[in-house]
């Protein structure tokens, strides 16, 4: 300050000059926050929040303009920053959408107030408004698409908890708009993706993720004969059951021309056991109905046996003889990337799948084809019989059967080559007797495929099932369904691959929201075994034990000759043996519940006192060293005044 | 700059003579392992992410950054040392500077001591370690903020404890400026762009918007400019009470 100032000039001026600073500060940050939008640097491991090659090309590939109508309520924005921030950065990805598809794509943004033309017209086109709870008023933050000849999509509401597939809901729905023309996919066999109202079941939520990307049409037999026309591109066999001959010759037929096939086969259908539940006695027939035709195309899967794998098991909680346990259920697998082959694209890009009760897929010996494995299995894997887990199965018996090693399964496979008939002797006779044209029918028969088949093979059915793949989640009292695993994504993609349209498949797989603790899962999976395995010798030991006591009991009821002082002994030693059995099981039980406490305690500890202590440690270091310096520096300072003396 | 350096040099080797530094650094690291698995529920969440670590800082810092601020200035005034401080060959600004880096460089010693965390639940798990990396430096940014108001609070009391109420004070009112309660009560009564930018100038906003994972230019900008006019007035209020 120059010396020419008084005092209280001074003071005046600095005053004015931080006002002026703060007035600065808010001001600067207004203007950076509607100026910068694109200038950011994206850490996450996937690139999350940098848009991929694949919508590029998808953006750079849209020959007919495209209108986008972006609804955002003010409401919404102002009342909740949570909402605010996502709503922000949707419409900044739709300028980046507007602007890297140079004109193709016309971006139009409302805010629809309530009881507004904006507000009709935002309803019109399907969007879905959400009641605010402070101010009670409607809000809308959605999207909606046309393209030049009128079809039309949305996206009825951005939820933040979807923030990481943000990208990839735009690109699609950008995507199908540009590309009017869905591929056509068949639908044959029993599971029930369009839900049944008589049954009260719902459709699938897989149905409608695949209906976005394919037109899907659902074929039944008419008595003998099924048709497959020309237009179908893929067909999907889901879960085949109770075909009649003349279907199945169908579908060798229609491989043979040249049509490719994703089979979803099963050896044992949870979905459908749990439909058919009240009819009891159901029996999977899938994969011994689909038996001769799988050995056409050179394969096998085993009708009578499903695939447990002891690294890959899922997590369930279930009632064993009375008791709640939570424990690894073998038959449930999660097959993380290292099981998915990663130079295929229809699992490259894939974090995980789940699969439940699948079977194992083998090829046959002097098959013509190749067979690829897709998913194989951990090599902790073990043939489980169907008949275990048909009934009440129990999870605890299964695990206990991983004594030794295992060998790894492939749960699902890419097979190419020339296949040859199932049908040597031409069109099955059941067919023929019904058919108009019996002689046109025998005439248009093929022996042998005319190019190389291209079948993708998934020995599991029970993939689409909601609960498979997606955790429910409950938002301004809508349904909304975040995936947990990329069951969806792995059908599409592989009915995309077969169809010959992969524009998507880079983008699917992104961002799953689960990142186990895989140690802990480990560690825990580990002490499970052994525990379930000691707990399974103790439990079958008590049973043994009931069991001859209830026995001698009755023997003792049923003759009134009273047991012998020996058979009496044998009783008491039984009883003391049960008791003795009992106190071991609950030791083990507690042992089991140590294991995992110890393993967290352990992380606790060090997380929460190591540093901590190594600061006290060091800090006491350099404040002893500290004190001897300065003594030995006071002493040699006297030693020297003392020498001077 | 020569000057800032000096300064920063002696400050930062003088946290370290004292056991007020150790003190702090111990209970910054007790706490927040103590809050990431009794509150935050690390293992119950059972995600290899450090969501439940990072999640208290803003709270943590709330009164351990002022803690460290609050002697910053007012101690040196109260002891009369801030006399000596301007004898030296040194502008104003450069000490300024050369404090608020040696408290920044101490706290981010403090927040660097924190990385067995990181290696366990990179042990655990696979976590995001490009979103954990954001996310660190995130909160160092945060703590920067804090300390800068801190600073300049400092500056215009002779009392640590005023200093170090007023810095808590502001700071959390920093903090809340995002949370709904706020913008409702705002948006009553205040034009809208009003609340908006008091929306956007939240700690917790910006700080929750890096740990996403992407650092946006906005953030770093709005963070950036807050210590610097923070310090800037810590300069002017220094010169201002020069002598009082």
């Amino acid at each position: 300050m120059s010396k020419g100032l008084t005092s209280a000039t001074r003071n005046r001026l600095a005053l004015a000059a931080i006002l002026l600073a703060m007035v600065l500060f808010v001001a600067f940050n207004i203007l950076t926050k509607t100026t910068l939008t694109q200038t950011r640097l994206d850490l996450t491991e996937q690139r999350l929040f940098t848009l991929s090659e694949g919508t590029r090309k998808v953006l750079a590939e849209i020959d007919e303009p495209l209108t986008l109508r972006f609804y955002l309520s003010k409401a919404l924005v102002e009342t909740n920053p949570y909402y605010g921030n996502h709503a922000r950065r949707v419409e900044e990805l739709l300028r980046e959408y507007e602007r890297l598809a140079g004109g193709g794509i016309r971006l139009q943004v409302f805010d629809p107030e309530p009881f507004s033309p904006e507000e009709d017209q935002a309803v019109a086109e399907g969007l879905q408004g959400a009641a605010l709870a402070a101010g009670g008023s409607v809000v809308y933050f959605g999207l909606t698409g046309f393209n030049a000849t009128d079809d039309s999509d949305a996206i009825p509401f951005f939820q933040p908890e979807r923030a990481a597939f943000l990208e990839y809901d735009l690109t699609r729905l950008v995507h199908n708009l540009a590309n009017p023309d869905k591929p056509r996919v068949a639908v044959l066999g029993a599971l029930p993706l369009r839900g049944n109202p008589l049954t009260g079941f719902r459709p699938w939520l897989a149905t409608s993720s695949l209906e976005q990307f394919f037109e899907l049409s659902f074929l039944e037999a008419s008595g003998e004969a099924l048709e497959i026309d020309d237009e179908v591109e893929v067909l999907l066999l889901a879960q085949p059951e109770g075909l009649p001959q003349g279907a199945l010759y169908a579908i060798d037929q229609f491989v043979l021309r040249g049509g490719r096939v994703l089979a979803l086969i099963d050896p044992w259908s949870e979905a459908l056991a749990e439909i058919n539940q009240r009819s009891g006695g159901y029996v999977s027939t899938g994969a011994a109905e689909m038996a001769p035709l799988l050995a056409a195309w050179g394969l096998e899967i085993d009708p009578e046996t499903i695939v447990g794998d002891r690294l890959s098991a899922r997590k369930v909680a279930a009632r064993v003889r009375g008791r709640q346990v939570v424990t690894e259920y073998v038959p449930w697998l999660s097959l993380g990337a290292e099981r998915l082959a990663g130079a295929d694209t229809v699992t490259a890009e894939l974090q995980v799948v789940n699969l439940n009760a699948a079977g194992a897929i083998a090829a046959r010996e002097g098959a013509t084809t190749t067979l690829e494995p897709l998913i194989t299995s951990s090599e902790q894997s073990l043939p489980i019989e169907v008949s275990e887990i048909q009934v009440a199965p129990d999870p605890v018996a299964l695990l206990a059967k991983f004594l030794g090693p295992g060998e790894p399964k492939v749960l699902a496979a890419r097979v190419t080559g020339a296949v040859e008939t199932a049908f040597p002797d031409g069109p099955p006779e059941a067919l023929l007797e019904t058919a108009e044209d019996a002689e046109a029918l025998k005439q248009a028969h093929l022996s042998e495929s005319e190019g190389a088949a291209n079948l993708i093979v998934i020995a599991d059915s029970d993939l689409l099932v909601d609960s498979v793949w997606s955790r429910a989640d409950n938002l301004f009292g809508q349904q909304l369904a975040l995936p947990i695993a990329n069951n969806v994504d792995l059908v599409v993609n592989a009915l995309d691959n077969l169809s010959g349209s992969e524009g998507l498949i880079s983008l699917r797989g992104r961002a799953l929201v689960d990142r186990p603790l895989t140690l802990i899962q480990d560690i825990q999976r580990d002490a499970e075994l052994e525990y379930r395995q000691q707990e399974q010798a103790i439990v079958e030991r008590i049973e043994k034990a009931e069991e001859e006591i209830a026995r001698l009991q009755q023997e003792e009821q049923a003759t009134g000759i009273l047991q012998s002082a020996e058979a009496d002994q044998a009783l008491a030693k039984l009883r003391s043996d049960l008791i003795q059995a009992r106190r071991e099981l609950r030791d083990v039980q507690r042992a089991l519940r140590r294991d995992i406490g110890e393993v967290e305690a352990w992380v606790k500890g060090v997380n929460i006192w190591g540093m901590p202590l190594v600061t006290v440690v060091i800090a006491a270091g350099v404040l002893w060293l500290r004190r001897r310096r300065a003594a030995r520096s006071a002493r040699s300072g006297a030693a020297r005044a003392e020498a001077t003396a | 700059m020569a000057g800032t350096l000096a300064i920063l040099r002696r400050e930062l080797a003088g946290y370290f003579t004292s056991p007020l530094a150790y003190v702090f650094i111990t209970i910054f690291l007790m706490l927040s392992g103590a809050l990431t698995f009794y509150l935050g529920g690390f293992f119950q969440r059972g995600q290899a992410d450090l969501q439940a670590f990072f999640l208290f800082h803003p709270w943590l810092y709330l009164f351990l950054i002022p803690a460290v601020a609050m002697r910053l200035w007012a101690e040196e005034r109260k002891t009369g040392t801030i006399e000596f401080l301007m004898t030296l060959p040194v502008s104003t600004a450069q000490a300024v500077a050369g404090k608020f880096l040696a408290a920044w460089a101490f706290a981010g010693i403090a927040l660097s001591l924190t990385f067995p965390i990181w290696i366990t639940v990179n042990v655990l798990g696979s976590p995001d370690n490009g979103v954990i990396l954001a996310t660190y430096l995130g909160s160092w940014l945060m703590a920067g903020s804090y300390l800068a108001i801190g600073a300049c609070l400092s500056a215009v009391t002779r009392n640590q404890v005023i200093a170090f109420v007023l810095a808590a004070a502001v700071c959390f009112v920093f903090n809340l400026a995002g949370i709904e309660l706020v913008q409702n009560f705002l948006r009553a009564w205040t034009p809208g762009f009003f609340a908006d930018a008091v929306g956007s100038f939240s700690f917790l906003s910006n700080y929750q918007a890096i740990s996403q994972g992407v650092i946006d230019l906005r953030h770093l900008l709005f963070f950036g400019s807050l210590i610097g006019i923070a310090l800037l007035i810590n300069a002017l209020v220094v010169d201002l009470r020069k002598g009082v």
